[in-house]
């Protein structure tokens, strides 16, 4: 897998939201920021708050108690934003789509308040930290496509 | 190394609150006691023996709601699990979180999943689920509908639709 | 107008309303502590009885990320504890390799978030970068870096080759040379003394009453570890031939829990290499089809304390119970033992010292004596904590300017 450093054209600002996960995924998320994966080289920087940032990095199968606050954050997000569903948990329930705290994964309960959201699947159980870079990168390349608009969405 | 058995040490401690006691395993002990004097079993399991509480168990049986206190006897390298039951229709027993504080937040969970009512707990509020659960129903009953509870349907996987998405 | 803080538990969503810890302050000292769980809550018991036998250490696996083996390995030692068996003799070396390793991962974790909580940096990069040697080793023995999947009732699943158990004797002898780094730097330092010494102290009756387990409760003079007190596996056969043997120290406080964590380290790299050298030839699974009706127990030293597993069956294919219990569950209770009595900054110190397992804490929200609401970030919490550390230092004469003339602007 090689980084083509020039398509990261701007350094995005990220903020992590842990929605009931079994926190292998948002170990893996800070495994990137540590000097064996380091994309603090790219700009990409975690920040404090919802209002800060350019995409949401939601892990976990959302529960029922966590949804309305995922939700609120969002709102928060300022727009154009992405949203990456990291783990298969975030991207379809994984093992917990039958229990009875389920409140959906992240695209359902995202596209609840905006159905024209932006959501990346990134699956996997835990996703590697490459596949983390990898999405990011295919995802700021596709938005750089968007703005173009060489690709319809 | 003990000097006598622990389970005759419990024969003699518990006296005739003992309604059946075993051990089917070289380091486990299951007895059983009648839900009036849970709490005096558990003080001198806790206090005298120098039992260490793992966590508290409930099932939900045919009789009723069976609990059961797990201690582990660090020193003698046993553990004794402690049985009781709540009975039905009311299922209602004594709490030994009134006894020694590690047993509080165990009953509560049990309070809220099963619906038993613990006399004597010092703090019981909902601990674990969630604020907008359905009131009277509880989870892990044996009667409870899995597939519809009342504004809440489990997620059911939809394949994607192919015109809003992409490859990338 | 006063404001309490509430440590929040690390990298967790910082929405507003939600409380998890409700401190009563009363000036900067805390009174009271009230905690709200249930964030995180999954249903698991619930699920593990529609899956047979052996799809439940997959489920149980995902339980928790960091302690991804301690919860499987005290599963399968409940099923066995039904079926009244152990595991061939290869099994038994197999498995406490894994577990060790992933005691040491998760300890340099604990150990960099603390340091990025007082304002040590490096010590948060160092920490993770030594952790990535563990992780690599991990992963040419099982396959992953994180969730292995190689208990299961009887043995295990996956065998050990000989070019990954020689990486990994290199891969210790490297850890054990950072540790002892860590141990020095980490424990020799005057401005750490001060901060941690003395700071929230849990006592050995306290320790007793709330029955806390692992490195919460050794350092309070509290003699336990399942390890040793129900031995399995090839621990007992360690541990009569000493080569270790469980930390416990007397003070109590946040200093001896750090330093209790790093000898442990030391210690599993000790068991681990004795494992791998007299691993015995043979199989390593038992070849159990079926689990008879009967219940059981397991349980096992995780690296956070007594992970405990009640199962009970009918001899149908499915569990009739299984009940968990992580060891946070019994930790987080002593807050109430620790917290009151200490100073605002030094609440996440105090908090991040069990070690909570993310998946068992949630927020924390605010309330001061005339019932103000405030919910603060954990920029502002870690902020505060990184600048008392930097007072301290300008006490001992370390630096000389003032970090806290910007607030008195």
């Amino acid at each position: 897998m090689s980084l083509k450093i020039g398509s990261l054209k701007r350094s995005i600002w990220v903020y992590h939201l842990a929605c009931s996960p079994c926190n292998n995924c948002d170990i893996e998320i800070l495994d990137v920021l540590t000097p064996r994966f380091d994309v603090e080289r790219f700009g990409i920087v975690l920040v404090g708050s919802p209002r800060h940032a350019d995409a949401l990095l939601v892990t976990g199968m959302v529960n029922r108690q966590i949804k309305p606050r995922l939700q609120e954050a969002y709102r928060q997000t300022p727009k154009p934003c992405v949203v990456f569903a990291i783990g298969s948990c975030a991207v379809s329930g994984n093992f917990f789509r039958r229990s009875y705290n389920m409140a959906g994964p992240v695209d359902r309960v995202i596209k609840e308040i905006d159905p024209n959201a932006i959501v990346v699947y990134v699956p996997g159980c835990p996703p590697k930290p490459e596949a983390i870079i990898s999405s990011v990168v295919k995802a700021i390349k596709f938005l750089d496509n968007l703005k173009k608009k060489k690709v319809k969405v | 190394m003990p000097d006598k058995p622990i389970i005759d040490v419990l024969k003699e401690k518990l006296g005739d609150m003992i309604k059946s006691i075993d051990q089917p395993r070289k380091r486990r002990i299951y007895l059983f006691v009648d839900r009036d004097d849970v709490q005096d079993a558990a003080r001198t399991i806790f206090y005298d023996m120098g039992g260490r509480l793992c966590t508290a168990s409930a099932i939900d049986t045919l009789q009723g709601v069976e609990i059961i206190y797990h201690f582990y006897l660090d020193h003698d390298q046993m553990m004794v699990n402690l049985k009781t039951l709540a009975p039905r229709p009311d299922l209602v027993t004594k709490s030994v979180g009134a006894v020694f504080k590690a047993a509080e937040w165990i009953e509560r969970e049990i309070m809220d999943f099963f619906g038993v009512k613990f006399e004597g707990h010092p703090d019981p509020r909902k601990l674990l689920i969630a604020d907008d659960f359905p009131e009277g129903l509880y989870p892990f009953r044996c009667d409870y509908p899995q597939r519809e509870v009342e504004g809440f349907k489990p997620y059911i996987n939809e394949p994607p639709n192919p015109d809003e998405t992409c490859e990338l | 107008m006063k404001e309490t803080i509430i440590p929040i538990g690390p990298f967790h969503p910082l929405l507003e309303e939600p409380e998890l810890f409700v401190l009563r302050v009363d000036g900067e000292i805390v009174v009271d502590v009230d905690l709200r769980i249930g964030w995180n809550h999954r249903g698991i018991e619930k699920l593990s009885q529609g899956l047979t036998w052996d799809q439940v250490p997959y489920l149980i696996e995902r339980i928790c990320g960091i302690c991804s083996t301690s919860h499987p390995y005290a599963c399968v030692l409940a099923m066995e504890d039904i079926l009244d068996m152990e595991a061939p003799p290869r099994a038994q070396y197999i498995r406490p390799v894994v577990g060790e390793l992933e005691r040491i991962h998760s300890h340099l974790l604990w150990f960099g978030l603390a340091g990025h909580f007082i304002g040590y940096n490096t010590v948060f990069m160092w920490a993770w970068k030594y952790r990535e040697l563990v992780l690599d080793s991990l992963e040419r023995l099982t396959g992953n870096r994180n969730h292995y999947a190689m208990f299961k009732a009887g043995g295990v699943r996956r065998d050990f080759s000989d070019e990954a158990m020689d990486f990994t004797m290199k891969a210790m002898d490297e850890v054990e040379k950072a540790l002892k780094m860590f141990l020095g730097v980490a424990l020799d330092d005057p401005v750490l003394h001060k901060r941690l010494k003395g700071v929230g102290v849990l006592t050995y009756e306290d320790a007793i009453q709330y029955s806390a387990v692992g490195p919460t409760s050794r350092p309070s003079g509290v003699d336990h570890d399942v390890r040793r007190d129900d031995p399995f596996d090839a621990y007992g056969p360690a541990f009569e031939a000493g080569v270790w043997k469980p930390i416990v120290l007397q003070d109590g406080d946040v200093f001896a829990k750090a330093a209790c964590r790093i000898l442990e380290m030391l210690e599993s790299v000790k068991i681990i290499r004795w494992c791998i050298e007299n691993m015995p030839d043979g199989e390593i699974d038992a070849g159990v089809t079926e689990i008879p009706p009967g219940e059981g127990c397991g349980h096992y030293e995780a690296p956070r304390g007594e992970v405990f597993h009640y199962m009970r069956s009918d001899g149908t294919g499915y569990p009739v119970r299984h009940k968990v219990r992580a060891p946070t569950y019994n930790n987080l209770p002593t807050y109430k033992a620790t917290c009151p009595g200490a100073h605002i900054a030094d609440v996440t110190l105090i908090t991040a010292s069990i070690d909570p397992c993310y998946c068992c804490t949630e927020r924390v929200g605010i309330v001061d004596k005339y019932n103000n609401y405030r919910s603060v970030k954990q920029e502002y919490l870690t902020k505060l904590s990184v600048e008392k550390t930097l007072a301290l230092k300008r006490d001992l004469g370390l630096i000389t300017w003032d970090p806290y003339a910007k607030l008195l602007k």
